[in-house]
């Protein structure tokens, strides 16, 4: 299993995801389904901390250790150093700590794109509220090719905003954005640019550091197959003292008395970090690491887009189905989202968990199901997602009123 | 009682009127035209301090050369005691060594401690040892430490920087 380079074997590497072997998982863009290793490595850690007494010495001097040891396994996995990594719950917080943290002046502007995550918007549109900071929004469309995205962003810059704010893979239609270029475009006109990487840690090889990146904020829980409630923040190394924390703890202060007198630590990045988070779920992410690396990111991504394109090959060829994601290779990734004339997405996402077992979601722009392909996935999925699409758009006459069940909380996550 | 807030030379004026004028006269100089306050371009150094209470900010900057402090400078705003120590300690920094820094700075917060510093020892200090004065007002002592707090932070950071 260790080395599945060679011969790829798919099947034991299944055998080690338990989630596959009960659903067909198509949903690792909201949150991956964990490796048989890193849920034990969550139990393990969670039964030795609380059986020998979570701060006795030994407990402690080792939790101390994780924290560092997590630090850099995440930090080495981006092209990161382990200094320029704060230790968050998930993208958004990370997000939330530059664009709180900036040294804003009233009439100061950001710059985000439509299609865009809530995450990444609505910190944007906050800024307005609380320093008087113009938001834009750049009118990106799900079929803008690479020379369209770049000539927009283009001219939003041309305002001299102080940061921009994107996603280097879209969440809504997996559009990978060239990262490299616009933010060279940024850096020319002395603009910061802050990355959403939910959709690509994991997912595409990444090495921040040769990218020239501000700041990249990314989940352990998705792409990585990590637990819910890991992630982490990229800033770069001479950026962290122009960055205020707005949640602040003993880790935020250099030295302070009682008389008032007090020492902001500007220079560590751990002034980000508040005080006690959770040993176990740390051991999860350590361990997923782990499996991605005795696969390889290059082979993930290599896998992925061979059975990515064998999903859009037969999508298209469904009667009635408009795929929204990018065609070309470099631009598009495991997310592919597609909408069925006739049927609200709500109700394709809803059809394919009620009538195959397949896990889905739905997005808001473009109004569409989105699949999202992991290297764990098969073939054999790909054709029965299909098949179960298929068989709806054949049906919608009398199905057409399939409705989606339940609430629909899809468009917070 | 001590006024919450100290922010302008009137109110630190109660403590000078106690004072004998040649001390007076020197604080408030520092006060009103501080040596060194400006912004250093790429400064190898920044530390800022603050007080919670009084309002009082100090950021310290410097810049070595050779193992000198080539250039300092401060930024701040608050009481006439922290600028003018701060004034004060630019001068005194100035083409010393940070190992030279730290030494002023413990000599500095010995005497205003309240520990009895020899001729020797005051002399090195310079136009210093006037805030020895201070001392009998035990709340502003913090007042014209607070430079040197942040002083401190930024050379404690510069040296763990390198290891």
């Amino acid at each position: 299993m260790a080395s599945a380079k060679p011969t790829w074997d798919i099947q034991s590497l299944r055998q080690e995801i338990p989630a596959t072997q009960r659903v067909i998982y198509l949903n690792t863009g909201w949150s991956g389904p964990s490796p048989r290793t890193v849920v034990e490595a969550v139990k393990e850690r969670l039964e030795w901390e609380s059986y020998e007494g979570p701060t006795s010495r030994h407990v402690l001097e080792s939790w101390l250790q994780l924290q560092g040891q997590v630090r850099e396994a995440v930090a080495r996995f981006v092209g990161a150093s382990a200094e320029e990594i704060s230790l968050t719950q998930n993208t958004t917080e990370g997000i939330n700590i530059v664009t709180n943290g900036l040294p804003w002046r009233r009439g100061d502007e950001v710059v985000v794109c439509r299609l865009e995550h809530s995450s990444v918007v609505i910190p944007a549109y906050y800024l307005e509220r609380r320093y008087g900071v113009r938001a834009r929004v750049v009118p990106l469309q799900p079929a803008d090719g690479k020379d369209t995205i770049l000539d927009k962003l283009e001219s939003a810059l041309a305002n001299h905003p102080r940061l921009l704010i994107l996603s280097h893979v879209q969440y809504s239609t997996g559009l990978r954005l060239p990262l490299a270029e616009i933010q060279k475009m940024a850096h020319e006109r002395g603009i910061l640019v802050l990355v959403d990487g939910a959709q690509s840690v994991g997912q595409i090889p990444l090495n921040v550091d040769e990218l020239g990146c501000d700041f990249y904020a990314f989940p352990g829980h998705k792409w990585l197959l990590g637990p819910d409630g890991v992630g982490a923040l990229f800033v770069r190394r001479d950026l962290i003292p122009q960055v205020e924390p707005t949640k602040v703890s003993g880790r935020a202060v250099s030295n302070y008395d009682f008389e008032g007198t007090w020492v902001p630590n500007t220079l560590p990045i751990r002034k980000f970090e508040l005080t006690t988070t959770s040993g176990p779920l740390w051991s999860g992410l350590m361990a997923a690491i782990a499996f991605l690396d005795s696969i390889g990111i290059g082979n993930i991504e290599a896998r992925m887009a061979v059975l990515v394109s064998q999903l859009r090959r037969l999508l298209m060829a469904v009667p009635g189905v408009t795929v929204w994601s990018p065609s070309r290779v470099e631009m598009a990734s495991g997310l592919v989202s597609f909408s069925l004339e006739g049927v609200e997405p709500q109700a394709v996402t809803s059809f394919l968990w009620d009538d195959a077992r397949i896990v889905a979601r739905s997005v808001a722009l473009p109004p569409s199901t989105r699949l999202s392909v992991a290297f764990f996935n098969t073939e054999e999925e790909i054709e029965v997602a299909v098949g179960t699409i298929a068989r709806l758009a054949s049906q919608k006459g009398a199905l057409g009123a399939h409705k989606a069940k339940g609430p629909n909380f899809e468009e917070t996550l | 009682m001590e006024p919450k807030r100290v922010a302008d030379e009137n109110s630190s004026r109660n403590v000078f009127l106690e004072l004998d004028d040649i001390y007076q006269e020197l604080l408030l100089d520092h006060y009103h035209r501080p040596r060194h306050r400006k912004r250093l371009f790429d400064p190898d150094i920044q530390a800022e301090a603050h007080n919670v209470f009084c309002g009082d900010k100090v950021t310290v900057q410097l810049k070595l050369q050779d193992g000198k402090l080539s250039q300092v400078g401060f930024e701040g705003q608050g009481c006439s005691i922290s600028q003018a120590s701060a004034s004060m300690m630019m001068v005194l920094l100035k083409n010393n060594s940070l190992g030279q820094a730290i030494a002023l700075s413990k000599l500095f917060r010995d005497m205003m401690q309240g520990k009895d510093l020899t001729e020797e020892e005051l002399k090195r200090l310079g136009e210093l040892k006037v805030l020895s004065e201070i001392r009998r007002y035990p709340i502003r002592i913090k007042c014209a430490l607070l430079p040197w707090t942040a002083l401190e932070d930024g050379v404690k950071h510069k040296i763990l920087e390198k290891h």
